[in-house]
């Protein structure tokens, strides 16, 4: 492909500015100055202009379908809250791992039995009296926060009776949210994507207000 | 962003674009919606410059939209949008074409991809091939561009977008205004030879009036 420039003054690049509405008086003076030594300029002239206003026909033609093509924002979005959905069940279930991780370890890190510890703590209590007394401890050794008020909701369906007929109630699938403290030695937050499209951490530097950088 | 900027980037096309660009990359689905109705056009010109004759402009059309609105939020700098949906645009086009060139040699050459010679001798026995003739004959210069080099087609169609500059058409394709120009050039000159070189030259009389 010849890639080099035409000169300011070939008749075909004025042609082709004056066909595509570009140009400048300059290039109009340039091409009547041409055109009064060459009258066939003017006809060639007249070919281009037919010549693009056809091929100009025959593009809004093709595109004509281009009105038809929205975005499925819609569907995406559907797609999207699925997604997450499928997200907030994976780390329910990695969630439900890690506490059964922790009492693990609480029980050996108070040096008795972990079995008998976790019997000690669990048995008797109700869930909502055993969420309490972790709330509770937890708060009073700094590990946990509190909890805020929102619970996110999963899925709700209805209860119907026996008959079906009617609605006795609703299943209510929920995340608590608690807020927790913990140390650790480095952080790291996901900033953009690696090559194979999976999210990439990124070391995070924070330094205390007023510290030198 | 402060109110009196703001009010600054939404006094101008290109700003109001931008802001809407920022909102679509944040997830705002109006704001994608705007943005692909904004760039269609283009896109499909695009498309219809790199594909393959026998794919469906609107089912091409339609994969493009479907990665922009899967992408658009990973998108960093809201500068390359256009770039960037050019790239998906010549990808899904290419995509179609490495599909028909195995499908050619699975199954052979359809009606519709044989030369245009081919169907006149075809039309004397066949409605459908007259009919696919007929057809070429509407879109011939379409037809004849599709021969041109890469380089020379896709600035000549675009062009043919409303309102697109060669700027613009620059800003697109990476290259200087220049370049796009020089390109166009060529490429019309190209094209009108082949017509000229086709039964029917595309001058007739209405274009003589009045030129000597």
């Amino acid at each position: 492909m010849n890639e080099q420039p035409m000169n300011r003054t070939d008749p075909e690049l004025l042609i082709s500015r004056i066909v595509d509405g570009e140009a400048t008086p300059t290039d109009w003076a340039a091409f009547r100055a041409q055109a009064e030594r060459d009258a066939s300029l003017w006809r060639e002239l007249a070919e281009a202009q037919r010549a693009q206003a056809e091929l100009s026909m025959e593009v809004a033609s093709a595109l004509s379908v281009v009105n038809a093509v929205d975005v499925p924002v819609h569907t995406e979005m559907v797609r999207r809250m699925s997604d997450r959905f499928r997200q907030v069940g994976m780390w329910g279930g990695w969630l439900a791992a890690a506490c059964v991780g922790l009492m693990w370890a609480g029980g050996q890190r108070t040096g008795g039995s972990g079995t008998g510890q976790e019997a000690g703590l669990v048995s008797g209590l109700t869930p909502a009296s055993a969420l309490q007394a972790y709330l509770d401890q937890g708060q009073t050794t700094g590990r946990v926060i509190g909890e805020l008020p929102e619970k996110l909701l999963i899925r709700a369906e209805p209860v119907t009776d026996a008959d079906g007929t009617s609605i006795t109630g609703y299943n209510i699938v929920y995340v608590r949210q608690i807020m927790e403290r913990t140390l650790v030695k480095d952080l790291y937050r996901f900033g953009g994507a690696d090559e194979a499209g999976q999210p990439r951490a990124v070391r995070v530097d924070l330094r205390p207000a007023g510290r030198p950088m | 962003m402060d109110g009196q900027r703001r009010q600054q980037v939404e006094g101008t096309e290109t700003g109001t674009l931008m802001l809407d660009v920022a909102a679509a990359v944040r997830g705002d689905a109006d704001a994608v919606q705007r943005v692909w109705m904004e760039n269609r056009r283009w896109v499909a010109a695009v498309i219809l410059a790199h594909k393959p004759r026998e794919a469906e402009l609107e089912d091409l059309l339609q994969d493009v939209a479907m990665t922009f609105v899967r992408t658009i939020g990973k998108l960093r700098d809201q500068a390359t949008l256009k770039p960037w949906l050019r790239t998906v645009a010549i990808n899904a086009a290419r995509a179609a074409g490495r599909t028909t060139k195995r499908r050619r040699r699975v199954m052979g050459p359809r009606v519709e991809d044989v030369e245009p010679g081919l169907h006149g001798e075809r039309a004397e026995t066949s409605g459908a091939a007259e009919a696919v003739a007929q057809g070429e004959q509407a879109g011939r210069l379409t037809r004849l561009a599709a021969t041109l080099p890469d380089g020379y087609r896709e600035p000549l169609i675009l062009k043919c977008v409303r309102g697109m500059s060669y700027r613009q058409i620059g800003e697109l394709m990476g290259l200087p205004e220049t370049t796009i120009e020089t390109r166009i050039a060529r490429g019309r000159k190209m094209l009108r030879e082949l017509a000229s070189q086709e039964r029917q030259p595309i001058t007739g009389d209405a274009g003589q009036e009045g030129v000597r």
